[in-house]
């Protein structure tokens, strides 16, 4: 497993990073704190875009973050051929995806052919560049408090 | 015979000129040498052609000989069989050897009107088929259409017959594949082959399922009733729209039993042709999705021909049999089903899956022997849907995806199952209920001994016994069984008692359930709880259970988990009632014909799908998605498992569930329930109908041109909502080929690996020719995908209003769907889409009622210019700011103007 500190310089190393907010971001309360909020303090720390699928971009319009209603099959399209519009002119060097279930993940990571992925879920995603293990929720939220605390040290962007 | 020349060594052969000539043509009389002289042998018995000296025997055939130059062999007028290449005289090449040629070289025309049409230019191969061709062109073709276009039929088409059109799709909706990497792929990640070649294999799996089903149908039928049989929906359809995908694929208009089984065994040789193309080494990924299209089309034909021996063989019920003023409110929605309808005191016999014969002749066996009311029938899956039309006192329970919902409450004394389009462990479910199960397809023995050959006495005896399972193949006997130990056994209705405290009480809060549960339920907190004797939030989880089973693949201490959830939703099941409208069968012209002013003219937004097989994320959601869809006036059909969750939608305002709410005409704002799995195809059938009735364009042997129709003018789009089997797959496929684009989910959406893109910034893809000048014309991205996956019922259903707006729409029409759009992308997501502003061409496209809003949007979102009420300067694709005028001149279709995506479509310029 990578550690929180890996994942995080990893991330550092990438300036161009998307992040993909899945419909679980808003239905699913880890045992602390509702998974958006985590989509959200990424999006902060990482300075990265949201492309907030299912319904999930109800979810930022109090926030501060960006983000665009998008479609998770148009953006692995997007992806494939260069820039993932509105958000970025370029693609992506590294796409975040929190808020999928494992096997959707897994396969929204096989679209995108190559780019460097990193999936935040419960459950371990072989064909992603990262990912944690199978684990509880509770553990999963350890790693993304930890991960986010990692990402502040590595200065943000 | 010819003369041998005088030797003369200067003289060449004037063929080859290299040679010395040693003979001369009798034809054209020029100089041959030995290599170039062609001798030919004329034999005919005919007297007449008899040449005195030549024939050794009035027994044998006068014989001639001529030496021909090869130029004379080609052009001279021989006919077949009668002329042939005269034996070699050197004795070294053996027994003389007989070419045999099949060519048809007659001539096959058909007068239309004033015009003489050549059959062997329309059609690729018309030998064998020339008066089907004929009867095709007299009774359906118009002398004007005719002459228009480049016209070509493909009669028994192949996949590559069709593939201009599979090739015009595909460039402009990319596949995209999203299969597992798996460790061999390397770090490249899979090959775009093999993922095609998976997903094509997925297809034609299906179509195996569904046309050995059909088979088997097919031949009862013929012992019982003959080839002579009269096969139609009923008394309506004419021969312009008897039955449109089999018109299209094959050609033919059946007629009678004989008929239609030609049509299924050319699907059947089209289905065994493919699957054994997916073998094969080298082959491209274009070329197995073209075949994935084909496979996609055959599903829907052996649906059809099931459709058609259903109700013209069995006798179900067809709207082709009522009077179209009748169609409203009929078939009348007052079948009560659920198992909360269900009379538990009586003997309770349930059918299961893609069993047709068994239900059917059961009911004839209760009938007959006076049983009707006496037992209770009961169907989960496509069997529930079918016996709905032969049995109005049936009751459907639940889609295939939930049947463990029922078969674990041990509610069903006799369970009759046949072909499952899903993986289902049978025994395991009922082990320990007591429910006898007979199983009656090949294809799904379940591993139980074959009683077929055994006395009905006997396995009646065994089964009431205790025997908890027996595989009778004669559907006949199989359904005498059913009914009789249905009357004899006698046993209490419940599951064994389920200690859902004590199982609770293993979990270890992994969450790996969480993990592989389609709708990610939370199952941990609730399981402490219920650990603990407190039952509710189980309860209420167990509403969005979809009883796959995939939590207990991966429980770590081994949870039954369904089998928890089956039993706290005991309760929930016992109360379920709901109020069903039988399917109808087909949908009829004159219902079209209404239709069509609607469609055109902006009544509707469009006519919609709703297809479902069950998982999805609560049992309440196709039905709301249902309600969303016919409130907007959509016409919106239905049929299998997902008019069974719609049915249970009941409206707290109206009092009445949303099958007594909606009509059932295929008009406005109506609900029409096809019938069962089968009767998918009544709606494709109908999409290619309003091509048929609306355009004018034939079916028979013409897919493309149907299709090609129905892509570019017809506001369609098919939502499959639950789509865990694989037969969904195939059908997404189906409809997606006749150009109809299919919106996919909720997870299980997810796992179809293959997708039909096209971006919407990808200008290069949106392009039409115009069909009168044959220029080439920038169109709006219309339809942008045909298979696409959204995550929530809102992503759908917006998706969904994007997808029916067409290059081809008229002005009414094309205010709809941009009204209709943002609408629904407003109330889900509280703000304009992004991309509405590419289907405006003039103001009078925005909805009059918020037309000066819109102006304002474009203005400040998009940039363009308005002069008050009028759109004065557009954006183009390319970003450019243009006059309106300039900008509907190099982008979109003119209104009213014939467009097309096939270059030999183009009407022919005089």
């Amino acid at each position: 497993m990578n550690s929180a500190k890996e994942i995080a310089q990893s991330l550092a190393a990438n300036p161009n990073i998307l992040i993909m907010a899945g419909d679980l971001c808003s239905t699913l309360t880890l045992p602390e704190r509702p998974l958006i909020d985590y989509a959200v303090a990424l999006s902060e720390k990482l300075k990265a875009p949201i492309a907030a699928t299912g319904n999930t971009a109800i979810h930022l319009d109090d926030t501060k973050v960006t983000f665009a209603k998008m479609w998770a099959a148009e953006v692995i399209d997007y992806i494939r051929e260069g820039a993932v519009k509105p958000l970025t002119d370029k693609a992506p060097e590294c796409v975040v995806l929190i808020g999928y279930q494992p096997y959707v993940a897994e396969r929204l990571v096989a679209g995108m052919n190559g780019t460097k992925s990193l999936v935040l879920c419960n459950s371990h995603i072989p064909g992603a560049t990262m990912s944690y293990p199978d684990c509880s929720l509770g553990e999963f939220e350890t790693h993304l408090k930890s991960l986010i605390n990692e990402i502040s040290q590595e200065g943000g962007k | 015979m010819s003369e041998a020349l005088a030797t003369n060594e200067e003289r060449l052969c004037e063929f080859c000129k290299a040679n010395p000539a040693a003979k001369a043509c009798d034809v054209c009389g020029i100089a041959l040498c030995d290599i170039c002289a062609q001798e030919i042998a004329f034999e005919d018995m005919s007297p007449a052609y008899r040449v005195k000296g030549v024939s050794a025997s009035v027994m044998k055939a006068a014989v001639t000989k001529k030496t021909v130059c090869r130029k004379c062999m080609a052009e001279m007028d021989v006919d077949q069989g009668k002329a042939k290449a005269a034996p070699k005289e050197a004795e070294d090449l053996g027994p003389a050897l007989e070419a045999v040629s099949f060519k048809d070289t007659r001539k096959h025309t058909v007068r239309l009107g004033k015009t003489v049409l050549d059959i062997d230019a329309i059609v690729p191969d018309s030998r064998g088929i020339t008066d089907m061709i004929e009867e095709i062109i007299l009774n359906d073709w118009g002398e004007g259409r005719a002459t228009q276009f480049d016209l070509k039929l493909f009669p028994f088409a192949s996949w590559a017959d069709l593939n201009e059109w599979d090739e015009a799709l595909l460039t402009r909706h990319s596949p995209r594949y999203s299969t597992p990497v798996l460790p061999e792929d390397g770090k490249n990640g899979a090959s775009d082959e093999r993922r095609a070649r998976e997903s094509l294999i997925k297809t034609i799996k299906e179509c195996m399922t569904v046309y050995s089903t059909t088979r088997e149908l097919m031949n009862f039928a013929m012992k019982a009733l003959g080839p002579e049989k009269v096969i139609k929906y009923g008394k309506a359809p004419t021969f312009a729209d008897a039955h449109p995908i089999l018109a299209a694929l094959t050609g033919i208009y059946v007629k009678n039993l004989r008929d239609l089984e030609k049509v299924l065994v050319y699907g059947e040789s089209q289905v065994i042709e493919i699957a054994a193309a997916t073998r094969a080494p080298g082959e491209t990924a274009a070329r197995f999705e073209q075949m994935n299209f084909h496979a996609g089309s055959l599903i829907f034909l052996a649906m059809e021909i099931a459709e058609l021996l259903k109700i013209a063989c069995f006798g179900l019920i067809t709207a082709a049999d009522q009077d179209p003023k009748a169609l409203a409110d009929w078939p009348a929605a007052t079948n009560e089903s659920g198992a909360g309808n269900v009379n538990a005191s009586l003997p309770i016999l349930t059918f299961m899956g893609d069993a047709f014969l068994p239900p059917f002749l059961a009911v004839q066996e209760i009938i007959s022997r006076g049983l009707v009311g006496k037992i209770e029938v009961c169907g989960i899956g496509p069997a529930g849907d079918d016996i709905l039309r032969f049995y109005p006192k049936g009751r459907v329970l639940e889609t295939m995806v939930r049947a463990y919902r029922v078969l674990g409450s041990g509610m069903t004394d006799v369970l009759v199952i046949g072909d499952v389009c899903m993986k289902s462990d049978i025994m395991k479910t009922v082990a320990g209920t007591g429910t006898r199960v007979i199983a009656t397809s090949r294809k799904n023995s379940l591993g139980l001994p074959d009683r077929t050959r055994d006395l009905t006495d006997n396995v009646v005896k065994d089964l009431v016994a205790g025997t908890m399972g027996v595989l009778v193949l004669d559907p006949e006997k199989a359904a005498e069984i059913a009914v009789e130990v249905a009357v004899k056994l006698k046993r209490e209705k419940t599951a064994p008692f389920v200690d859902v405290a004590n199982l609770a009480s293993k979990c270890v809060s992994c969450d790996m359930c969480t993990a592989r549960c389609p709708n990610s339920i939370v199952l941990s907190g609730a399981m402490a709880k219920a650990a603990k004797g407190d039952m509710a939030e189980l309860k209420g989880l167990e509403e969005r259970c979809v009883y796959c089973g995939r939590c207990e693949e991966a429980c770590r201490p081994g949870i039954p988990i369904r089998q928890v959830f089956s039993a706290v939703g005991r309760d929930a099941l016992s109360n379920e009632k709901f109020i069903m409208r039988p399917g109808r069968g087909p949908v009829l012209e004159t219902e079209v014909r209404a239709q069509a002013f609607s469609l055109v003219f902006g009544n509707i937004p469009g006519m919609a799908a709703l297809i479902s097989c069950g998982d999805t994320t609560s049992r309440q959601e196709l039905g709301e998605m249902a309600r969303e869809m016919v409130s907007r006036n959509c016409i919106l059909f239905t049929a299998g498992c997902g008019a069974q969750d719609i049915a249970k939608n009941f409206s707290e305002k109206e009092k009445e569930f949303i099958f007594e709410e909606f009509g059932s005409a295929a008009l406005a704002r109506s609900l029409v329930n096809c019938g069962g799995c089968t009767s998918n195809v009544q709606i494709l059938d109908e999409f290619f109908k309003v091509a048929r009735l609306g355009g004018a364009v034939s079916s028979y042997a013409n897919y493309v041109e149907m299709a090609d129709y129905t892509y570019n003018r017809l506001n369609y789009v098919v939502v499959m909502w639950g789509v865990m089997p694989d037969r969904a797959y195939a059908m997404a496929t189906g409809y997606a080929r006749g150009g109809i684009p299919v919106v996919v989910g909720p997870t299980s959406g997810f796992e179809f690996d293959r997708y039909l893109l096209g971006s919407k910034h990808d200008k290069e893809r949106w392009w039409m020719w115009d069909g009168l000048d044959g220029r080439k014309r920038d169109v709006e991205p219309a339809p942008r995908h045909l298979i696409f996956p959204a995550e929530t019922k809102e992503e759908a259903l917006t998706m969904a209003m994007n997808l029916l707006t067409r290059p081809l729409d008229l002005r009414d029409g094309r205010a709809t769907h941009i009204e209709t759009y943002i609408d629904m992308f407003q109330k889900f997501y509280k703000k304009f889409p992004d991309d509405w502003q590419s289907f405006v061409r003039s103001e009078h496209e925005l909805p009059v009622m918020k037309r000066m809003k819109l102006l304002k949007v474009l203005r400040e979102q998009q940039g363009w210019e308005t002069d008050g009420p009028r759109i004065t300067k557009a954006r183009g694709t390319d970003g450019k700011l243009v006059d309106i005028e300039e900008y509907n001149k190099v982008y979109g279709i003119e209104q009213g103007r014939y467009a097309t995506r096939i270059q030999r479509l183009i009407t022919k310029q005089k």
